[in-house]
């Protein structure tokens, strides 16, 4: 068993949700300016926008959209896909805005928004489009990547290759750091049904980054 | 791998049988020693456990990614638009061309079915008598809008369930006749006031807190969350409706059999709405059962969603 290069990714291990993350990227990889997402600002802009204030609203977009871009991204693998979730994701949310009981983070709420219409659409999407690779096959067939562990480390290249299945639980429980009893909330699955996927998917993409 | 294939007490086959739960915190105790023992002692498992941390550590540290263009004008432009942006090409109910009389009539009494839930719904929550459509016995299926309900009635909700799931019309003995569309609860206090970027909630019932700026969020209480559900969902419903009668033609030329799988579908999800509605009247200020109530909604809509794009 070879040693497989070191990541050089920093962090520290998925927190809950990790609102408080500011980092951001561009899809091309450039920075972004960081955001913060205090509570105290979003209490003014949720109540201005219940009142109707879209520009209030638009406030709440600006500060949230990376973060729901990425997780639109990430568990669809599909750009255009991603920018259809996200517009659905806030006009939902804009409706719903009622319903948001303050006791969690907005963040928070706007999340769990999120990854209910991602998951709802992935479920469409899997009756209209049955995979007919199985889908342990997907990441091993995958072209070879391009750029090695060594120069950088493409993990968003590799969860993007990951199978559906293995891709969404990793997605949600490493990198969004929802717990194994909200994934199988959110999936109708079982705690250890998502534990099962999430250790295969972190197998595939140990595989894939020492290829 | 160690060089026999194993440690003292557990080989590296049987800790990776277990690593997933090794890795999530997930075993007994008495296993959990006996894994760390074995990571302790065996290089290649350690190597392992490292790669799979790396992993893990570099997942949280992905940063958030900036969408690749602007998003927020079709975001506004929705805000005010159906929650369906469906290509209503034509809302006018078309005579139907080739679809037999059976499936019609199956196809119209599936759309009765698809809007007596929200029917049944904000008849309870406005406390008034709701006009309901009714199948009425005749020669032909009227698909004609213009025509008055056939009956007024009081919707009883054990009545509307099983009507539900039982009363499915002989399929040549159907007149359709339009049922009421569910209308807004109440009007938007803020209706045509769209200056300064404002523009009315139309979802929004009236009667909950409106802030006019305040930085304090107002705690809404569960029964209104409910009602702006009910509204939310109603306007969506009777949209979709809408969509569907005009495809009627189409609608006829569904397979009896997806039309009964359909209907049922709709029958299940109606008493899940049911159940929680009634549960909620229990226990009014269970987020939980609030959120079954909308997952309900939800499914109801996508599954008409779904019906409407076949």
């Amino acid at each position: 068993m070879g040693a497989m290069h070191t990541l050089t990714v920093t962090g520290s291990i998925p927190d809950q949700l990790r609102s408080s993350r500011a980092s951001a990227i561009n899809a091309d990889g450039s920075a972004v300016a960081a955001t913060s997402d205090g509570p105290g600002t979003d209490a003014a802009d949720i109540a201005s926008s219940l009142a109707g204030d879209r520009h209030a609203y638009e406030r709440l977009y600006r500060k949230y959209s990376q973060r729901i871009y990425a997780l639109c991204l990430r568990m669809t693998g599909e750009r255009s896909v991603a920018e259809e979730l996200v517009q659905d994701v806030f006009v939902r949310a804009w409706q719903k805005l009622t319903l948001f009981r303050g006791e969690a983070a907005f963040g928070t709420w706007l999340h769990r928004v999120a990854v209910n219409i991602v998951l709802s659409h992935r479920q469409k999407a899997g009756v209209q489009k049955r995979r007919t690779v199985d889908d342990e096959q997907v990441l091993h067939n995958a072209p070879a990547r391009s750029v090695t562990v060594a120069e950088r480390v493409d993990l968003e290249a590799a969860i993007a290759r990951l199978p559906e299945g293995a891709r969404r639980i990793f997605v949600l429980h490493d990198v969004e750091g929802y717990t194994h009893d909200e994934i199988g909330s959110f999936l109708g699955i079982t705690s250890g049904g998502s534990k099962a996927q999430l250790h295969r998917a972190r197998m595939l993409l140990r595989e894939a980054l020492l290829k | 791998m160690s060089e026999s294939g194993q440690t003292a007490r557990m080989t590296c086959d049987e800790f990776n049988a277990m690593l997933g739960d090794f890795l999530e915190g997930g075993l007994a105790e008495h296993e959990q020693q006996l894994a760390e023992a074995h990571v302790a002692s065996c290089a290649a498992c350690t190597a392992l456990v490292s790669e799979l941390d790396d992993i893990v550590q570099a997942a949280g540290a992905l940063p958030a990614i900036a969408p690749p263009r602007d998003l927020w004008p079709a975001i506004n432009s929705r805000l005010e638009a159906p929650v369906l942006a469906l290509p209503v090409r034509d809302l006018s109910v078309r005579q139907p061309r080739s679809a037999s009389w059976r499936t019609l009539a199956a196809a119209a009494a599936l759309l009765v079915t698809a809007s007596a839930g929200i029917t049944w719904t904000l008849a309870r929550n406005t406390g008034t008598t709701v006009e309901v459509p009714a199948l009425a016995s005749g020669d032909t299926m009227e698909a004609d809008s213009s025509t008055e309900p056939a009956a007024v009635a009081v919707v009883d909700s054990q009545d509307r369930i099983a009507g539900l799931a039982t009363d499915a019309p002989a399929a040549d003995q159907i007149t359709l006749r339009e049922p009421p569309l569910v209308a807004p609860l109440v009007a938007s206090q803020d209706a045509g006031s769209n200056a300064a970027g404002t523009t009315s909630r139309a979802a929004v019932p009236s009667n909950l807190p409106r802030n006019s700026g305040a930085a304090q969020l107002t705690v809404v209480a569960n029964p209104e969350r409910m009602m702006a559900l009910d509204t939310l969902y109603g306007r969506e419903i009777a949209t979709l409706r809408t969509v569907a009668e005009s495809q009627l033609d189409k609608l006829g030329l569904l397979d009896s059999a997806t039309v009964n799988v359909v209907r049922r579908n709709l029958d299940i999800i109606d008493r899940a709405i049911l159940e929680s509605r009634t549960a909620l009247a229990g226990d009014p200020n269970s987020a939980f059962l609030l959120e079954q109530l909308d997952r309900a909604y939800e499914r109801k809509v996508d599954l008409l969603r779904r019906l409407v794009l076949m």
